[in-house]
């Protein structure tokens, strides 16, 4: 258990190993922040949302997509760096070490959700008191635990393939189209939306929605619905990770492509 | 010249080759495009069509920058060319301005495609101005862009995060432009930037060009955008004696 502690926080010290204080602050929150405002802002040229949801849920969204990217590009980065060689070597199962340190993300997500909730009451005057934190901590971890395995397995792909900022393109572009918090899932068509279910951190922005909504009555089935499909989006792609990275692993040992060139 | 041309060349054929490349310039405005157009599906004006256009191309034209020009000073810094590149007997700037050239030539792909996807894909009719309009804008878009990309690729030379800046700049750079909000309405020291910033005044002119009735050359967007463009050329000639004077004494183009 210390080990996987341990990995988790050197993993996420190596992250930031060469940022200092300004570049860390405008990554973690100015950046997030911005986009933040620009999709708020085009969002309400529709004039008919709930601001304070779409400002929150987009904080979510941004948040999490950014925090999941660094799963993805774990092993890109070893193999640039020539590390992923040794990796692989290990007789430790890669897989779990490459999972293990990708959980870091959680706890980025999480600061990248508070911070900008807090500044969201300075600057886009959102009244934040009635927000219950701890719901929103709920929905960041629940969106980490399928946006990750996401990203790892197109991270994954890193050990067949240069080319990976196009996957890690698609992956934000996927997350962000089918997540509901840009527009609702209801504009798209009818087998659009039966996909949106079944992609990572859809389910958690409708959890996040329907707390800040209040819908009252039947709010605790809609809760335990949306959080249950969200855990099962996680494992069964968890299970997909561990074959597909096993199959990847075999080809990049015969094809020799553990180094850059 | 000759430097130009050759370097523009062979940028095509590099740029071509990679598969993220041809993402951003095919794939991403088709993607761009789609997500625009669902976050402003209820829209009730009547030019949507000719909105999702300017914006998306805006967009996409400084993903091309951003992803091709400016990250392949850090590809060629970790492949260990830069520091050749810049200490060929041909001046830096050719060299760079070729590749620029290039990438804006081929980004000039993702504007039919976000046209052809409003057009027959989501059925809303743009009416494109005449040809002669058409082309001035496109070589004003050529000019102010190449320089801009030129003056940023000084600061990213010895910058060793020059990658996490590209990613961070994105957008900020798509809010100062316009895209979202009316640029009226940010605080003053934004607007201030927005000047500053080419695409402020190309997602001007982009809207005015599709007024049949406009007259171009009477466009304040065209003049902002060419005193814009004289102020970066002036940026350039700057940077440069101060960038290759510290260059020669830090000697630091490349990974370690």
């Amino acid at each position: 258990m210390r080990r996987w502690g341990t990995l988790i926080w050197l993993s996420y010290k190596e992250q930031y190993a060469t940022f200092n204080l300004i570049s860390f602050m405008v990554y973690k929150i100015v950046q997030p922040m911005i986009q933040v405002i620009f999709f708020v802002l085009l969002i309400s040229k529709n004039g008919d949302s709930n601001i304070k949801s779409v400002v929150l849920t987009n904080i979510i969204l941004a948040a999490v997509v950014n925090a999941a990217v660094y799963s993805g590009v774990i092993l890109s980065n070893e193999r640039v760096q020539g590390t992923l060689k040794l990796i692989v070597a290990s007789r430790n199962d890669t897989f779990k070490i490459v999972f293990l340190r990708s959980l870091a993300g959680i706890i980025d997500a999480i600061i990248m959700v508070i911070v900008p909730i807090i500044l969201a009451k300075f600057v886009l005057h959102i009244d934040i008191n009635s927000i219950d934190i701890i719901a929103v901590v709920i929905t960041v971890f629940l969106g980490m635990l399928a946006a990750i395995p996401l990203s790892l397995l197109i991270g994954s792909m890193s050990l067949i393939t240069t080319d990976l900022n196009l996957f890690i393109n698609l992956f934000i572009f996927v997350i962000n189209f089918f997540s509901g918090a840009l527009f609702s899932s209801q504009k798209l068509p009818y087998l659009w939306q039966v996909i949106s279910n079944f992609i990572p951190l859809h389910n958690s922005i409708q959890f996040a929605m329907a707390i800040f909504n209040e819908r009252q009555p039947h709010i605790n089935w809609q809760l335990v619905i949306f959080s249950g499909r969200e855990i099962s989006i996680s494992i069964v792609l968890i299970i997909v990770n561990v074959v597909i990275y096993k199959k990847f692993e075999r080809t990049a040992q015969k094809g020799g492509t553990l180094e850059l060139y | 010249m000759r430097v130009l041309l050759t370097s523009l060349r062979l940028q095509f054929k590099q740029s071509l080759s990679r598969s993220t490349y041809r993402f951003v310039i095919i794939i991403q405005p088709i993607l761009n495009t789609i997500l625009l157009y669902f976050i402003l599906s209820n829209k009730n004006f009547v030019n949507v069509g000719e909105y999702l256009f300017v914006n998306v191309s805006v967009m996409n034209l400084w993903s091309s920058i951003v992803f091709s020009s400016l990250s392949d000073l850090t590809r060629e810094k970790r492949m260990g060319v830069l520091g050749s590149n810049f200490a060929s007997p041909v001046k830096f700037q050719w060299i760079y301005g070729g590749k620029v050239i290039a990438n804006l030539i081929l980004a000039l792909w993702s504007f039919a495609v976000s046209y052809l996807i409003i057009q027959y894909v989501f059925d809303l009719n743009i009416v494109l101005p005449n040809v002669y309009t058409l082309i001035t804008v496109y070589f004003l878009l050529l000019i102010s862009f190449t320089t801009l990309s030129l003056f940023l690729s000084y600061f990213f030379l010895l910058n060793r995060q020059a990658i996490f800046w590209i990613n961070v700049l994105e957008y900020p750079i798509y809010l100062l432009s316009g895209i979202a909000t009316s640029i009226q309405k940010l605080p003053w020291f934004l607007q201030i930037i927005s000047w500053l910033l080419p695409t402020k005044w190309i997602v001007g002119l982009l809207h005015q060009i599709f007024n049949a009735k406009y007259n171009i050359l009477t466009s304040a967007n065209v003049y902002g955008l060419l005193i814009l463009t004289a102020l970066y050329g002036i940026g350039i000639i700057v940077m440069n004696n101060i960038m290759e004077r510290k260059i020669l004494v830090e000697g630091q183009l490349e990974v370690y």
